[in-house]
């Protein structure tokens, strides 16, 4: 008879590790508190037809209270959160945080916060892999197999310097205007952008399906992205747990937030201890295998409670990494005047690499033009008059965007996660703190400076005042606790993401990168789950 | 909660805006955000805030002083608020979300004649309601620390 595995956690990498052992033949259980997402509304209409057609459309946009009205002096965030995805960051009302230098996002949704994500598919190349036990060509076929099951829209160009080409790529989305225009600009200073300043641009890979598959339809080009694709064209980890659900060795058990769990004296898990959030009574759970996907954040809090509740022990993981952005806003000034059409992709559809000294210090841009999004969080940013900037804005959106950059991060001690006991015995409260890189400030500077000059070259001027470097832990890229190790040390895993400290307790998210590169972590996350699951 | 007030608001803030008046669903809407909302649910209000929410609506005139002053001077105001909120309201529901889609239908030359007008006639707007409205935010703000005093 095969083994049981619990798996902890419905995101990206629960949900493809999960898969991958129901595909042998596994009996599979998987807990998670799984918040669910509503129902779409209106799958046809585009974004503005949404707005006549809804019967109370300002409660779609806005919500019920009015949470996505960005006000003067909030979060200088350029985008207000969608209301009908609240439902990903909310938290079940145990569970309690400190945080200190970071800001940090927790998802107890079904299919984690990639409910949540832009689409950026990018894999590691040997240069970002080389602190990892294993090589690229170990990855690849997971690569592979990642992209036939999501689907992937991609194509070589400049930036497969920076991201290998790995099998079932599909054909790339139809690109917008201004994103065409970019493009067309950077052949033309093509010379100039890879020699001075090492930069290169590209088409994004993301896991937006450019022609049909399966159940899921292609893009539609409806602009809706942001509140959630209506024809599941833009891939989210639900979908796969969708997928598990067909299969017959497989439960789901959601509404169970997984406090800790047991093990005996000779370190093996017996079970886990999760609290029913419906019956409010707690539960034990038993397995032989025990799988760790709640994320990086989650993963380690179950795992220094399992500690503190067996041992009274109060362990600190350190090496917390997290990727810092920083959005740098632009207008095309060519575009000025020009009609934008609602009805495209309103994702990032290029990007930018930029080439440093260290090749694993690679930083990475997105690219995202300004189509669909609601937009009052931009206006009243600028420094006008609202009537003014409203006809500034109308005249210039066609040509406004945005850059995502993304810088590496690696693990240093400083940036650690533990617990602090509370009142009530037993019970703790996850304690995070984050510092950054001594030369953190130089790096973004430089980063800054560098896409700024491109922009420029492109065609595009950065308004002063407008750049925004996002809090740490705004990314949601955690990882780092308990790193893989070639060495059989406390607090590390194995190559293959085996707990050093407990035989059968794999971890399969974020919490066992060894290094953060710039890129968004999430492909790689799903193809070492696939990749941990070949093992097990 | 008082209805009227916000329905004025909202009559003279959209037409400020987008040069159009609100139908009945923006204005429901508006007055809605107002009690949902917990950015207008400050006891702690200054009273020049205050001031300015009371004037903003005598004359479209003043509407622009107050904007203009506050989009520099006292971002976070109350007055500033409403307007975005309402500015959220329009972009969010037809027929307004068009007006902030389309641009004007004009030649790149005129488009930057008139952004060049309209950028120096903010920045004299913006000294005039400094002249006029920075001597209230001071009274204002030496009256209530006297007050806090006594």
């Amino acid at each position: 008879m095969m083994d049981k595995i619990l798996i902890i956690g419905s995101g990206a990498s629960g949900v493809h590790f999960a898969l991958s052992v129901l595909q042998k033949g596994y009996e599979v259980l998987l807990c998670d508190v799984g918040h669910a997402k509503p129902d779409d509304v209106n799958p046809e209409d585009n974004v503005n037809d949404l707005k006549t057609n809804l019967s109370d459309p300002v409660q779609y946009f806005l919500g019920q209270r009015y949470e996505a009205v960005v006000y003067p002096g909030s979060e200088r965030e350029y985008y207000g959160f969608p209301p009908n995805k609240s439902y990903i960051f909310s938290k079940p009302s145990t569970f309690t945080f400190e945080a200190r230098g970071f800001e940090p996002l927790f998802s107890f949704a079904q299919g984690g916060v990639a409910e949540a994500w832009t689409g950026g598919v990018y894999p590691l190349n040997d240069y970002e892999l080389q602190d990892f036990p294993f090589r690229y060509t170990d990855i690849e076929p997971y690569y592979s197999e990642v992209a036939k099951r999501i689907g992937i829209a991609g194509v070589k160009d400049d930036l497969a310097r920076f991201y290998p080409i790995h099998e079932n790529l599909m054909e790339p989305l139809r690109l917008d205007q201004l994103s065409h225009r970019l493009l067309a600009a950077y052949e033309k200073h093509k010379g100039y952008l890879n020699k001075r300043l090492t930069c290169y641009l590209g088409r994004s890979r993301v896991a937006t399906l450019s022609k049909d598959k399966g159940e899921r339809k292609e893009c539609a080009y409806l602009g809706r992205c942001l509140w959630g694709c209506p024809v599941e064209a833009l891939y989210t980890p639900s979908i796969t747990l969708k997928e598990c659900l067909k299969y017959p060795n497989f439960r789901y058990v959601p509404n169970m937030y997984v406090s800790h769990f047991k093990y005996n004296s000779a370190h093996r898990i017996v079970s886990v201890v999760a609290e029913s959030l419906i019956e409010n009574t707690s539960h034990e759970i038993t397995a032989d295998k025990f799988i760790l996907a709640a994320g990086a954040l989650s993963s380690s809090r179950i795992f220094l409670d399992s500690l503190f509740k067996a041992t009274g022990e109060i362990a600190t993981l350190p090496g917390l990494m997290d990727n810092r952005q920083i959005l740098v806003p632009f207008i095309s000034l060519k575009m000025m005047g020009e009609t934008y059409s609602p009805d495209s992709y309103q994702y990032h559809q290029i990007a930018v690499g930029i080439e440093s000294a260290k090749p694993e210090e690679y930083v990475h841009g997105q690219i995202t033009t300004l189509k669909s999004a609601l937009v009052h969080p931009i206006i009243q940013k600028i420094p006008l008059d609202l009537r003014a900037s409203i006809f500034l804005f109308r005249n210039l959106r066609a040509g406004l965007g945005i850059v995502n950059v993304n810088l590496h991060d690696r693990r240093r001690e400083n940036s650690y996660i533990t617990l602090q006991p509370e009142q009530q015995p037993g019970r703790s409260k996850l304690v995070i703190h984050y510092s950054p890189a001594i030369n953190e400030k130089r790096v973004i500077k430089q980063a800054v400076r560098k896409v700024v000059r491109c922009l420029w070259k492109l065609g595009c001027v950065v308004p002063p005042g407008m750049i925004h470097v996002r809090p740490m832990g705004a990314s949601v890229h955690y990882a780092g606790t308990l790193p893989m190790s070639t060495e059989r040390k406390p607090y590390t895993s194995s190559k293959y993401c085996q707990s050093h400290d407990f035989d059968n307790l794999y971890i399969v998210d974020g919490t066992t990168f060894p290094f953060l590169p710039a890129k968004n972590l999430t492909f790689t996350l799903m193809a070492n789950a696939i990749r941990v699951a070949d093992h097990v | 909660m008082d209805f009227s007030a916000l329905n004025d608001e909202c009559h003279v803030f959209a037409y400020y805006l987008i040069n159009q008046r609100p139908n009945g669903y923006v204005l429901n809407k508006y007055r809605d955000a107002h009690r949902a909302s917990d950015a207008f649910h400050n006891p702690d209000t200054n009273p020049f805030d205050t001031f300015l929410v009371s004037i903003s609506t005598t004359s479209p005139f003043v509407t622009k002083l107050v904007d203009s002053y506050t989009s520099v001077f006292f971002r976070r105001s109350v007055v500033r608020k409403k307007m975005v909120l309402l500015l959220a309201i329009i972009e969010s529901c037809a027929p307004t979300h068009s007006h902030l889609d389309s641009p004007d239908p004009c030649a790149k030359t005129t488009l930057w004649i008139r952004m060049v007008r309209r950028g120096i006639a903010s920045v004299l707007t913006l000294f005039l309601s400094m002249v006029l409205l920075m001597p209230f935010q001071l009274i204002f703000a030496i009256r209530s620390r006297f007050l806090s005093r006594a």
